[in-house]
């Protein structure tokens, strides 16, 4: 910024970069000086169009991104686990049937035990596993960890035995 | 690989992601979806992420493919001539301290206006700075085809500027 | 047969005049639909429902089916399946610490009592509670975990926690 404004130099390069012929740093040169508080009235435009650009390049995604972006990862890892779950093709072959014969039967059947919750609460039954088998493994695992946390202590259960979360998850 | 780990690999490359997927679709929310998707996308492949030579080019044209198939399908809405500059600006740069002049903002809307292969040509070299060769393989064009189209993106927004000069300043 | 602390609680449980609601079985709500009913729509949750229904048929399953270890395992659990109205597990990775705080002061002690709580020192919580019906038997077991992992489960129907702690011990063969 010592240096006198070089208009010959800016002229040449101006004209060569509306040709598409300068380098990235020749580019670089042009924006640089289009920056200088003592730039000659006739290259405003140029600078105003450069500010654009600059401004352009610095648009950014907000913080949000990374935090939405976490949530939907592990919504995927949840996804997985649900499809290892059931790793034998008969055990899925049975699912399907019995899933069938289940879906239908608690389609004309009155789901709601005296157990459960009023009409206004929240519907439950998108929750189920799709199949018997399906829902014997996670009540299994629960089982395991209750039991083995009611004998052992929370911290030894915890360790012990995988989390939770990988036995099963399923979708609204 | 954890959440995490593959979070820090793909920060310093979103928002040069986000921004070419904003010049694509020209609307800044669906820009921000493709992005998720893209890095999701990305999450699925992890395993082979150390295969790729240049993860930022192999995500810039998974984000241009799925702008595309966004664009192509019948259910866009996007394409249109108008857009909302300021108000789709969230972190504006600190030289945007100066004031917006009319001029600016109609160079901004210039830009948007270029047809299409012009416009990502003029945003991957002047914006984000890639060599022509880069761009070239973005885009899936031939050098000479980039050529052509840096050339007359900056021609039209050349004229305007002259013509600015011509009848004095705004 | 060593005396198990859960015996020793038992007792107490039983010996302490505690003040049981008589209420209709139908006014019931679970803790856990008053506490989730906010976190509906919350992506942090992974949600688990198994019905009395359910519960049936997985009964009614081979044993071979249940990929259980021993045969006493197996009967143990289909023992405790017979009697099994619902369970319902929340369970979430994220914020577990804050999760499992705000759920403990969510879960009216006046239906539930604590039958048991441990904390360690590396966070890893756990408590069960049990709610009564007006005959004294247990109705609904609650667990509820933090630490790695926030986990809140609810078992209702006849349950017999001296089984279920039995249980244990057919897990370690």
């Amino acid at each position: 910024m010592h240096m006198a404004f070089d208009e010959q130099k800016m002229d040449q390069l101006l004209e060569r970069y509306f040709q598409g012929e300068t380098s990235l740093e020749e580019e670089s040169w042009i924006r640089q000086q289009c920056q200088r508080p003592d730039l000659p009235d006739q290259y405003l435009p140029y600078r105003s169009w450069f500010t654009v650009i600059e401004e352009e390049a610095n648009r950014s995604l907000d913080d949000s991104f990374e935090t939405e972006l976490l949530d939907r990862i592990h919504r995927q890892q949840r996804q997985a686990r649900v499809r290892r779950l059931i790793s034998k093709p008969w055990q899925v072959a049975a699912a399907v049937v019995l899933a069938l014969g289940l879906a239908t039967w608690m389609w004309t059947s009155d789901g709601a035990s005296q157990w459960t919750s009023t009409s206004d609460q929240i519907d439950w039954s998108q929750y189920e596993p799709d199949s018997p088998e399906e829902a014997a493994q996670i009540y299994r695992k629960a089982m395991l960890r209750v039991s083995t946390g009611m004998n052992t202590g929370a911290a030894k259960a915890a360790n012990k035995l995988e989390k939770l979360e990988e036995i099963g998850a399923f979708f609204k | 690989m954890k959440p995490t780990e593959f979070t820090h690999l793909i920060n310093p490359i979103r928002d040069k992601l986000f921004r070419f997927a904003q010049r694509m679709l020209k609307d800044p929310a669906g820009a921000k979806d493709v992005v998720q998707d893209v890095c999701i996308k990305l999450w699925q492949q992890r395993n082979r992420l150390d295969e790729i030579d240049n993860l930022e080019a192999w995500s810039m044209r998974l984000v241009r493919n799925r702008c595309l198939d966004l664009l192509r399908s019948p259910s866009s809405r996007m394409g249109g001539l108008d857009e909302k500059p300021e108000e789709s600006d969230p972190h504006p740069s600190p030289g945007d301290l100066t004031e917006q002049t009319d001029m600016m903002r109609h160079l901004r809307q210039l830009m948007q206006k270029l047809p299409q292969k012009q416009r990502l040509v003029m945003h991957l070299r002047d914006l984000e700075g890639l060599s022509y060769q880069e761009i070239a393989d973005t885009l899936d064009m031939t050098m000479a085809q980039v050529k052509v189209n840096i050339f007359r993106a900056r021609t039209r927004i050349r004229t305007e500027l002259e013509k600015t000069n011509a009848y004095g300043l705004r | 047969m060593q005396l198990r602390p859960l015996s020793i609680l038992l007792l107490l449980v039983f010996a302490i005049q505690m003040p049981l609601l008589a209420q209709d079985n139908k006014d019931n709500i679970n803790a856990i639909d008053t506490y989730f009913k906010q976190y509906v729509d919350d992506d942090r949750f992974t949600v688990v429902y198994i019905s009395g229904k359910l519960f049936q048929m997985l009964g009614k399953l081979d044993k071979e089916t249940l990929n259980v270890e021993g045969d006493e395992e197996a009967q143990a659990l289909m023992d405790i399946a017979a009697d099994m109205q619902g369970l319902r597990i929340l369970t979430a990775e994220v914020g577990a610490d804050a999760l499992y705080n705000e759920a403990k002061q969510k879960i009216d002690t006046k239906i539930y009592q604590q039958l048991m709580t441990v904390r360690s020192r590396d966070g890893d919580n756990f408590e069960l509670l049990i709610r009564e019906n007006s005959e004294g038997k247990i109705q609904e077991l609650l667990m509820l975990g933090g630490g790695d992992e926030f986990v809140l489960m609810s078992f209702i129907g006849n349950l017999d926690l001296d089984k279920i702690s039995r249980l244990a011990d057919e897990f370690e063969h």
